[in-house]
């Protein structure tokens, strides 16, 4: 079977019959004799209903998509799963949530976009967890089945103590590289630097730098850049420059709580020394880096790395599956490798700051809207339930790779045997791919995603593991952030002044 | 020249009464209002459902704080939302980049096109022009902005590649370029690749109103013009001008309806970056609505918008293109 | 005779040097309108591969051969069709603006008749103000419209209703449109038409359609086609309001561009597609709309 997202989605032949919420077809039992029955009987409850998950278009999604069937099959459950871009995802769940139509009974829940300014029209999924007519997953939901705080990142708010959403894929972030051009280009590197080129956990983002200065100014024919930045407006360039900023002395705009955000931030720290540092050393970064890092987001990053134009970029684990098909990559065959996230470097730290391998990320959660019918709630309940447990999960990574946010799914023995590309199982191609003269490869990996586990699963912790902001109106904070760093980036404005323009323009949004 | 029946002039007979069964009942229905109303009324009511009951939203919603939380009632603020715009910087920026944005397109998109129109009227392969050019018109604004992104790009774009083949360009992005094209008071570099798209695509549509236009010019003027001596210049001024004016109205009007309102271009191709140097208006109030669901100051915002649409509107009709005297029609 | 012949030679010199300007303005502006189509159009043909490749800065002669020396491949086209079901959003595009446009165009012949010949004061403002209602931002009205649409009903994810949920949010600006441009026309039918057909005995409604239609046929034909390019190309719209059950062809393509990755081919096969039709649709315009154009317009 083929790896690229768009030849895995299957057709839906699901009807496409659906109702404003969905149709629920109640169970003939009552409450009480369905607390008492097994857990088969709790799943079928609603069989013949029909419901609506409005969700993210990424690689776990569309794998889950062509999986569905299990669902039906458990359930009885009719579900029309709609994929949209993440921007048309918050756009129409805000019109639905705002409206009270309540047209989605589920809905992709990311964590910072749609989870913070919705999370109060989401219903508590404590409630469902201890309706006794619900089933139970095995290893049940609780927060320790989940990686590090997931449960906490996608669920839980400003010291709210109510689960808004259950972790249901995981973006990280971590740097893939050309470990073949740096190896085949280290000796001129060497000789201009005096140390070899090479990328591990300890390289910093100092040394990225030089690196992009290496490869820009010797114009190699197979690459041109050193790396390919996401600094598009919007939350892509919102992670990008989170990712420098947090390295170098472990910055953060405010100083709440990381994992559970704040509705009431207070004023910023934009303007402080460290800001500005870090946004000089961010404009010097995007001035050696591929000249569309300012438009690109993470799919036109993406491009740049697999048409070989950039030699490293930051990029998410999911993005492994396209990085590693040769029918489209030229970073495939085994030419990649997939590492931490640059460290901060001590240079561009001020005062005492610590210097980490800054990685954050966008954990998608799986919500319930609150504006749906009871019964459709439950309903979708059973969906986030089937959609989250390991069994799904673990069969959507082995057979079509998806990014799985349950710790025992990373404990299967395959799986761990797929972290490395020595021991990771492989498939056969259909045709071998030339990747270039002579060079054949006829086999990919069969987990691809799992090539980026090692690094995601060590960083997923503090210190280097940011989470946030979580705030409300995130959106709107972050067109502020990214719309300055753009200008400071194109020479309109100076480093202070941004960071300045910045600090004024959010405090006046959060009413400091 | 356009109605080849009667000529003969009678005076005016009592309008026909119809006859039949219940003609009273009928006729008194129909009597109600005057023959001419009764045919505007669909689409009065259509009209008046559909816009009247939005636009009393948006005005009363523009006094208005909306409130994020379910249970929270929005919070009645006068005109707090009109005066903040005031100090609001990207709208302000919003609103200089429109005002660059449409007299770029249209000055642009009228003179190529009525260029192009005078210069394939009564050519040899005209109709052969006319499919041709008139392609692009017909691909959705979505589309063109992908397929200009894609010409754009700095990896794999065939129109980078031409500019800089060329010399034209010296910057290393075009999307990405947020600095000042050639003159520093001018807008970005990204700004005049999404001006040149919009005209890629919408030039076509000014050349077809104008070439029918032209079509129209009345024959024997042209005539008298030639004996005369004028040349094609002098020609164009006094002949063809005057008679083409009432078809440049309805280009120009037709053309900056949609220019200060669609972002579909603007939305595929740079979210309104650089920058903020693609943030035109509209851009902007789409990410207040959409994005911030901000609904009290976008509907602010989107007030003063209809406002600037309907003002110059009716400057392009009243002022530049003003209708002759009844009697005088070229 | 000297003089004659030297002044005629510098005057054919002088015309011969316009002529070329004209050739080559025509030219460039051919060029300029057709390449990017080219493009669109072979890459919609070459796997990704291909169609990523652009020859050097500088490097004109080999231009020609990264441009058209590829293996041609059909599996876009067959993508769109077989996976992403195009058709469906192929005929949802065309049912919606066609319907849309024939819609606005009927009754907003009729109301544009009314207004040319009813006796109203002020009638330039009037018909000004139907058309205003086009120049709302749609965004900053996109909520009320949608509780409009969600309280008739038409956003419940069945086709049908969808589809008509768009045909009507099309109408919204096609009707404005149509109304506005097509008064012209009507004014131009002198009354004495009307009243020479009455006086052959035919009521108001049936001088209507018997006589003043056929007259005011070409500017029909030019406002429905023109609603039908405004009705194919919305994005917003069909976006918002035709939801799952009427997906159109902006929207459907729109939607190639995945959070993962941009499907270049995809995307350029469906402009490919888009194209297609206009060149039928092109002879049609060029027969109705410059005769269309021509009758109204000299009376604005």
């Amino acid at each position: 079977m083929d790896l690229t997202r768009r030849e895995v989605l299957k057709k839906m032949g699901l009807g496409g019959m659906v109702l404003v919420g969905g149709t629920i077809v109640k169970s003939p039992f009552s409450k009480t004799q369905l607390a008492h029955a097994g857990n088969d009987q709790k799943w079928k409850q609603f069989s013949g209903s029909k419901i609506v998950f409005m969700s993210e278009d990424t690689p776990p999604t569309a794998a889950i998509k062509s999986k569905v069937k299990g669902f039906t099959d458990l359930t009885g459950i009719d579900i029309e799963i709609i994929e949209e871009h993440l921007d048309i995802v918050a756009e129409k769940v805000g019109i639905d949530v705002r409206g009270r139509t309540g047209a989605y009974a589920c809905f992709y829940s990311q964590d910072k976009p749609i989870g913070a300014p919705f999370y109060k029209h989401a219903s508590d999924l404590r409630t469902f967890e201890k309706d006794p007519s619900l089933p139970k997953v095995p290893n049940g939901v609780g927060n320790d089945v989940w990686l590090n705080r997931f449960l906490d990142i996608t669920g839980r708010f400003f010291g709210d103590p109510k689960i808004a959403a259950y972790p249901y894929d995981n973006a990280v972030a971590v740097m893939m590289y050309r470990k073949d051009l740096f190896e085949k280009y280290s000796p001129n590197f060497e000789a201009e630097y005096g140390k070899p080129l090479v990328y591990t956990k300890d390289t910093t983002w100092k040394d990225v730098l030089e690196i992009c200065k290496f490869f820009k100014k010797a114009k190699f024919p197979d690459v041109k850049y050193g790396i390919a930045l996401q600094g598009r407006e919007g939350w892509g360039g919102q992670l990008d420059y989170q990712r420098v900023s947090y390295a170098n002395g472990m910055w953060l705009e405010w100083d709440f709580d990381d994992y559970f955000g704040s509705n009431k931030p207070g004023p910023c720290k934009w303007g402080d020394e460290q800001s500005i540092m870090t946004m000089g050393n961010y404009k010097e970064l995007m001035k050696y880096a591929h000249p569309d890092s300012l438009t690109n987001d993470w799919s036109g990053a993406n491009t740049a790395y697999i048409t070989g134009l950039a030699a490293m970029q930051p990029q998410y684990g999911e993005f492994a599956a396209v990085v590693e098909d040769p029918r489209q990559s030229k970073a495939a065959g085994g030419r990649t490798v997939y590492e931490l996230c640059p460290k901060g470097a001590p240079e561009w730290i001020v005062g005492k700051g610590k210097a980490v391998n800054g990685t954050n990320c966008g954990i998608g959660g799986i919500a319930i809207n609150r504006w749906a019918k009871n019964d459709l709630q439950k309903a979708a309940y059973l969906f986030a339930l089937w959609s989250t447990s390991h069994d799904t999960q673990y069969m959507v990574l082995k057979d079509v790779g998806g990014t799985p946010t349950r710790k025992s799914v990373f404990e299967m023995p395959d799986v761990k045997k797929a972290f490395d590309r020595k021991t990771a199982p492989m498939k056969k191609l259909a045709k071998p791919v030339e990747m270039e003269k002579g060079v054949m490869v006829n086999e990919v990996p069969l987990m691809p995603n799992a090539l980026t586990y090692g690094p995601i699963l060590e960083s997923i912790w503090k210190p280097q593991f940011v989470v946030g902001p979580k705030v409300v109106k995130f959106n709107e904070y972050i067109q502020i952030q990214t719309s300055e760093i753009h200008k400071c980036v194109s020479g309109l404005k100076s480093p202070k002044e941004s960071c300045d323009a910045i600090k004024k323009k959010t405090d006046r949004l959060y009413r400091v | 020249m356009t109605h080849p029946k009667e000529e003969t002039l009678s005076p005016p007979l009592p309008v026909y009464q119809g006859s039949g069964p219940n003609q009273g009942l009928f006729n008194k229905i129909k009597g109600m209002l005057p023959f001419h109303l009764w045919l505007m009324l669909p689409t009065i009511i259509v009209l008046a459902v559909i816009t009247i009951y939005p636009f009393i939203w948006m005005v009363v919603m523009s006094f208005k704080e909306t409130a994020m939380d379910p249970g929270e009632k929005d919070v009645w603020v006068g005109l707090y939302n009109y005066v903040r715009l005031l100090d609001d910087e990207p709208f302000l920026n919003g609103v200089k980049l429109l005002v660059w944005y449409f007299i770029l397109c249209l000055s642009i998109e009228m003179i190529v096109g009525t260029s192009v129109a005078m210069l394939i009227n009564n050519a040899k392969f005209e109709n052969v022009f006319i499919v041709i050019f008139v392609m692009p018109m017909m691909v959705a604004p979505i589309v063109v902005g992908y397929l200009f992104r894609f010409l754009y790009n700095v990896s794999f774009g065939w129109g980078y590649w031409f500019l800089k083949s060329t010399g034209l360009m010296g910057g290393e992005t075009i999307l990405a370029n947020a600095k000042p094209w050639l003159l520093p008071f001018m807008p970005s570099t990204a700004f005049m690749a999404v001006v040149a798209a919009d005209v890629w695509e919408w030039t076509p549509l000014i050349i077809l109103i104008v070439l029918a236009g032209l079509k129209a010019v009345p024959q024997d003027q042209l005539e008298a013009a030639r004996v005369d001596g004028a040349g094609p210049v002098r020609t164009f001024l006094e002949v063809t001008l005057p008679n083409i004016k009432g078809v440049l109205l309805i280009a120009v009007v037709v053309r900056f309806m949609d220019n200060v309102r669609l972002i579909d271009l603007i939305y595929v191709l740079t979210k309104g970056g650089p920058a903020d140097t693609t943030k035109i208006l509209p851009f902007y109030l789409y990410n207040v609505s959409f994005r911030y669901f901000e609904f009290g100051r976008g509907a602010a915002i989107g007030f003063i918008l209809l406002l600037f649409t309907i003002i110059m509107g009716m400057f392009f009709v009243n002022v530049v293109f003003k209708k002759k005297e009844v009697g005088n029609n070229g | 005779m000297a003089e004659a012949e030297l002044v005629s030679r510098a005057a054919k010199r002088k015309r011969a040097f316009w002529r070329t300007l004209m050739y080559v303005a025509i030219a460039a502006f051919f060029l300029w309108t057709t390449l990017p189509l080219l493009i669109m159009v072979l890459s919609s043909l070459k796997e990704l591969r291909d169609a990523f490749q652009i020859p050097d800065i500088g490097d004109w002669a080999g231009a020609f051969e990264k441009m058209f020396n590829f293996t041609p491949t059909l599996r876009h086209y067959h993508n769109l069709f077989v996976e992403e079901h195009f058709l469906t959003y192929i005929v949802n595009s065309i049912v919606a603006a066609g319907s849309a446009s024939v819609i606005s165009v009927a009754f907003g012949a009729l109301a544009a008749y009314g207004l040319a010949r009813g006796k109203i004061k002020g009638e330039q403002h009037l018909s000004f103000w139907i058309l205003s209602t086009r120049m709302a931002p749609v965004v900053a009205v996109m909520v009320p419209l949608y509780s409009i649409f969600t309280g008739l009903g038409l956003l419940e994810a069945l086709r049908g209703r969808n589809l008509v949920g768009l045909i009507l949010a099309y109408t919204t600006f096609d009707l404005p449109f149509a109304v506005w441009f097509m008064r012209s026309f009507f004014e131009d039918i002198p009354v004495e038409v009307e009243e020479a057909a009455k006086v052959d005995g035919c009521s108001n409604i049936q001088a209507f359609y018997k006589v003043i239609l056929p007259l005011a046929m070409p500017g029909i034909v030019a406002a429905l086609i023109l609603c039908l390019v405004f009705s194919w190309n919305d994005f917003i719209f069909a976006s918002v309001f035709g939801q799952q059950g009427a997906k159109t062809l902006p929207v459907a393509t729109a939607e190639l561009h995945s959070t993962v990755a941009i499907q270049w081919g995809g995307i350029m096969a469906a402009g490919t597609i888009l194209i297609t039709p206009m060149l039928f649709l092109g002879l049609l315009v060029k027969k109705y709309l410059v005769q269309g154009m021509t009758m109204g317009a000299v009376r604005q």
